[in-house]
């Protein structure tokens, strides 16, 4: 048989089934004891020693069981008055089971009287809320046992009491035994018990009582009745746990499914929290990145190429608004993710019902198949797709809105099916939000940069035309630096025939010789207008060099040309030396009077005087043309000479090549060039017709009818055709790659036609560069076959691509 | 007779609003071109110049289905006194893609401007040229 001392009944997992092994282990320990006090003592020893906390340690550091002591005699006055006393106690300064003297008289009775005396246990066993007196005579009924639970130490003097126990819960329970007899048993725990576990002491508490009614002599209606109340109690608790058990299996089920939903929806959030952090990082990317482009075409090419790599697109176009020199406003595309070429043959897209959207800046249009789209296939003549376009299904197009005006559109398209997503076209709407804010920034800085560009214009001359003179001039900043720099060319009309010819340098870059320059010239056109020698002007400004900028050195050649006289008189300040060429082809450099620099004092020059006649050229220059790293001056000049004495023909045409050959855009230095030409006959007179187109293909008609119209008039009908196919095929081309307004020239010199075509991008003529099949290919191949000469030269922000024919 | 996209076609057809100043779509382009259908063939006569501009609505014209499933296309070019390069790359592309697809492609009409440049491009060998409609025809 078991013995209670090996019974182990855990109190930090109290429930149904300890309760049950409590009642029956209550019952056998009490068995043969020959008193209720006995019984007391061993009920004491089975909490003590049977209840564990969840180590296997003992759970309770003190137990107590009271009963109700004999009825003492009162007097007349007071009603019958009953003490509790301790029958049993297990703990700290326990008395051992059985020990012969256990009694209640070291432990005082509980009164009134003593109530203010009493250890605190006697006032917990005073909560209980059975009373002896209130039952009279009958069997109290089970729902007369009562339980208080204390979580945690809030008992007084507890301390005191059991030093060193660490009490967690303290539990009282108790009832009536029979009529005016009470019962109570004190457990001091070190398991915090909670109030289920208090609840399930009522059952206990009717198991303690049988055990204690059991005792001794009992009456066996009263065990029986006591037994029976148990049993109901062990049912009751049986029925409540069960009903609770399914209240929290159903609490516990939709718990889960609770947890399983907030679950999802956690990871929902947390997706979308991503995605959200993605897109702004995304955004924030392409933001700064366009933030950082000023330049349009670059600026609109990373814009699409961002925006296509968002998308997820197969590939993706931007479509955006121009405004021209002129005012008049052209659209232009850039394509990502295929070559541009599979788009060539088509015609710009219209306000199709699909395209409106965009182009009208009405909506954003997502479709997971366009061609299922109520709106697609409407619009003569394709009704769709035209042939041969990339294949479309997915299609999402955003437009590009600033203060309600559409700047340009977005398009985007996937071969297959349902590729765009809400998140597409949220990064969408971001990037055109940013492209917009781009574009704006772009388009203050490119008027800005124009504005810049203008003013420089401005400083540098327009050469006025004079009578019996054909002069061309060119400025080249530095190939590496882009600083301005202080050189400059002058052209002077004066009174008589006569024509002022200047070239000068000053040393030294940027502002300040920029500066310099502007008032050495300014002060120059002073003195031509008051009719000085060249010998004159040049010690004048040697002083005003001096003067303005003292420590500055310049060089100057100021010459000049009697056109009636056809003689040039010439004054050098240490400058390269003016070269000519006459009407034999010989040339020679005016190098025998040169005087010393500008700015290092007052002196006195000396003036060289040649002939200049009809058919004669003059060349003045700065020593970027012929100076180079790695190429000694007398080389260049000797290249320069070589170059002169050749054939010359159309002096654009000539300024160009022989910039090419000793340039080659290579020069470590700014080139400033004054090229004349003394027309042999009045026809030899240029006559030049300039044109400024958007860059649309309507523009290469439109440069086809100017040409007519103007070879018409020069009387040069047999050459209109050429120079149609040359004008079509060099306007096509610069609408092609370049995409930047472009301007027409057409000059006619004596014999010789020059076509030129002038665009503003900065990039690599593609002429040059077409591949074999391209329209591009033949178009070049047409203009080489048709032209004398042709070739390109770099302008400041920009290329010029001419063409010249021979008029017989 | 159909009248295919001539002068009018840029313009917006009921299905299509007209193009606003807030739009940023430029009118379009200005080829005139017409199809007379046969039994077995389509003449397409082009009036006015075929250049970079007009090339892609020639294209797109040539290029639709119901043309493209024309046993023999022919392309009458007599009013056609100006082409450039672009419009050769057309006419490469409409001879390439109808060959692939086993159908026949000629060009008649060619004016002399046109002749010099396919001479020059010496693209007259390798494109299908005749001088009228009958002769293509007469062929089969």
């Amino acid at each position: 048989m078991l013995s209670v001392q090996d019974v182990r009944i855990d109190l930090s997992a109290f429930g149904l089934s300890e309760v049950a092994r409590c009642t029956a282990h209550l019952r056998t320990s009490v068995a043969r004891v020959p008193s209720q006090d006995t019984a007391a003592q061993a009920i004491a020893d089975f909490f003590y020693d049977s209840l564990v906390d969840g180590r296997a340690g003992r759970a309770c550091a003190a137990v107590g069981v009271f009963l109700d002591g004999p009825r003492e005699a009162a007097t007349a006055a007071e009603r019958p008055r009953r003490h509790m006393f301790l029958a049993g106690f297990r703990g700290p300064c326990a008395r051992s089971p059985g020990a012969e003297g256990a009694g209640p008289t070291d432990v005082p009775a509980l009164s009134p009287d003593t109530f203010e005396k009493a250890p605190s246990v006697y006032r917990l066993v005073e909560r209980l809320r059975v009373t002896a007196e209130d039952v009279n005579g009958a069997v109290p009924p089970v729902r007369d046992v009562d339980v208080v639970h204390l979580p945690g130490s809030q008992v007084d003097r507890l301390e005191e009491l059991l030093p060193g126990q660490d009490v967690r819960s303290t539990l009282v329970f108790g009832g009536t035994l029979a009529p005016g007899e009470r019962f109570a048993v004190v457990l001091f725990s070190r398991v915090a018990l909670s109030a289920e576990v208090a609840t399930l002491f009522r059952t206990v508490t009717g198991s303690t009582r049988l055990a204690l009614l059991s005792a001794g002599h009992p009456s066996p209606t009263v065990e029986a009745d006591a037994a029976r109340s148990v049993l109901e109690s062990m049912e009751q608790l049986v029925d409540q746990r069960a009903g609770h058990l399914q209240t929290v299996v159903a609490q516990l089920r939709s718990a889960t499914t609770e947890l399983r939903r907030s679950q999802k929806e956690l990871e929902r959030r947390e997706h979308e929290l991503r995605e959200e952090a993605a897109i702004v990082e995304l955004l924030q990317e392409v933001g700064s990145l366009l933030a950082a482009e000023l330049d349009l075409d670059a600026l609109v090419q990373h814009a699409v190429d961002a925006a296509t790599r968002l998308a997820g697109a197969a590939f993706g176009a931007f479509f955006y608004n121009v405004l021209g020199e002129t005012g008049e406003s052209y659209l232009l595309y850039v394509i990502s993710g295929v070559n541009r070429s599979a788009f060539d043959k088509f015609p710009m897209p219209r306000n199709t019902r699909v395209f409106e959207q965009t182009f009208r800046g009405l909506s954003v249009v997502r479709s997971d198949d366009i061609t299922q789209d109520p709106r697609y296939g409407h619009n003569a003549p394709h009704h769709g797709m035209p042939e041969g376009h990339l294949p479309v299904r997915s299609y999402l197009a955003v437009p590009v809105m600033s203060r309600g005006t559409v700047l340009g559109g977005f398009f985007f398209g996937h071969p297959e099916r349902g590729i765009f997503k809400e998140r597409h076209e949220r990064l969408i709407t971001g990037v055109a939000a940013q492209t917009a804010v781009a574009l704006q920034n772009a388009q203050t800085y490119r008027q800005e940069r124009e504005a810049a560009t203008e003013l420089q214009r401005h400083l540098l001359p327009t050469l006025p035309r004079v009578d019996g003179v054909a002069s061309t001039w060119r400025y080249l900043p530095a190939a590496r630096d882009r600083g301005a720099g202080g050189d400059w060319v002058d052209l002077i009309p004066l009174p008589d025939g006569e024509v002022a010819l200047v070239v000068g340098d000053v040393m030294g870059k940027g502002v300040r010789a920029a500066a310099v320059m502007g008032q050495i010239r300014t002060a120059c056109r002073a003195y031509a207008q008051l009719g000085l020698a060249p010998a004159d002007v040049l010690e004048q400004l040697s002083v005003l060099v001096d003067d303005i900028a003292p420590g500055s050195i310049a060089t100057c050649v100021y010459a000049v040309l009697d056109t009636h006289r056809d003689r040039l008189r010439a004054a050098v300040a240490g400058h390269l030396p003016p070269a000519r060429r006459d009407q034999e082809g010989t040339v020679t450099f005016m190098d025998e009077q040169v005087g010393p620099p500008l700015g290092v004092g007052r002196h006195r020059y000396t003036e060289q005087e040649v002939p200049l006649p009809p058919g004669a050229r003059l060349l003045l220059y700065t020593d970027g043309l012929v100076e180079r790293r790695g190429r000694p001056i007398d080389d260049g000049l000797r290249q320069l000479r070589e170059l002169l004495a050749g054939p010359v023909g159309e002096i654009e045409a000539d300024c160009d090549s022989w910039l090419d050959a000793l340039a080659g855009g290579q020069h470590d230095d700014d080139i400033a060039l004054l090229y004349l030409h003394r027309p042999e006959d009045v026809s030899h007179q240029v006559v030049t017709v300039v044109r400024d187109y958007a860059p649309v293909s309507s523009a290469v008609p439109d440069a086809r009818d100017l040409v007519a119209d103007v070879m018409r008039q020069w009387g040069l009908r047999h050459l209109a055709n050429d120079m149609m196919l040359i004008a079509d095929e060099m306007v096509a081309n610069a609408v092609r790659h370049a995409r930047t307004p472009l301007r027409v020239e057409l000059r006619r010199a004596g014999e010789r036609i020059v076509l030129e075509v002038t665009d503003s991008s900065p990039e690599e003529p593609r002429l040059i560069v077409s591949q074999p099949g391209e329209f591009g290919h033949r178009g070049i191949f047409l203009i080489d076959a048709i032209a004398t000469r042709w070739g390109t030269r770099w302008i400041d922000g920009g290329k010029v691509v001419w063409a010249e024919i021979k008029t017989s | 007779m159909t009248s295919a996209p001539g002068p009018g076609a840029g313009k917006p057809s009921d299905s299509s609003p007209p193009v606003g100043s807030r739009s940023l779509v430029p009118p379009g382009p200005t080829l005139s071109l017409a199809s007379h259908r046969g039994p077995q063939h389509t003449v397409v006569a082009v009036d006015g110049p075929i250049d970079y501009h007009s090339a892609p609505q020639l294209l797109g014209h040539l290029t639709t289905t119901e043309i493209q499933n024309v046993p023999l296309l022919i392309l009458d070019l007599t009013r056609v006194d100006f082409c450039d390069s672009s419009a050769l790359g057309a006419f490469v592309d409409i001879h390439r893609r109808r060959a692939a697809a086993g159908h026949r492609f000629a060009l008649i009409g060619i004016q002399a401007e046109v002749r010099r440049i396919l001479e020059l491009t010496r693209l007259a060998s390798v494109l299908p040229l005749h001088d009228t409609a009958e002769d293509v025809l007469s062929e089969d």
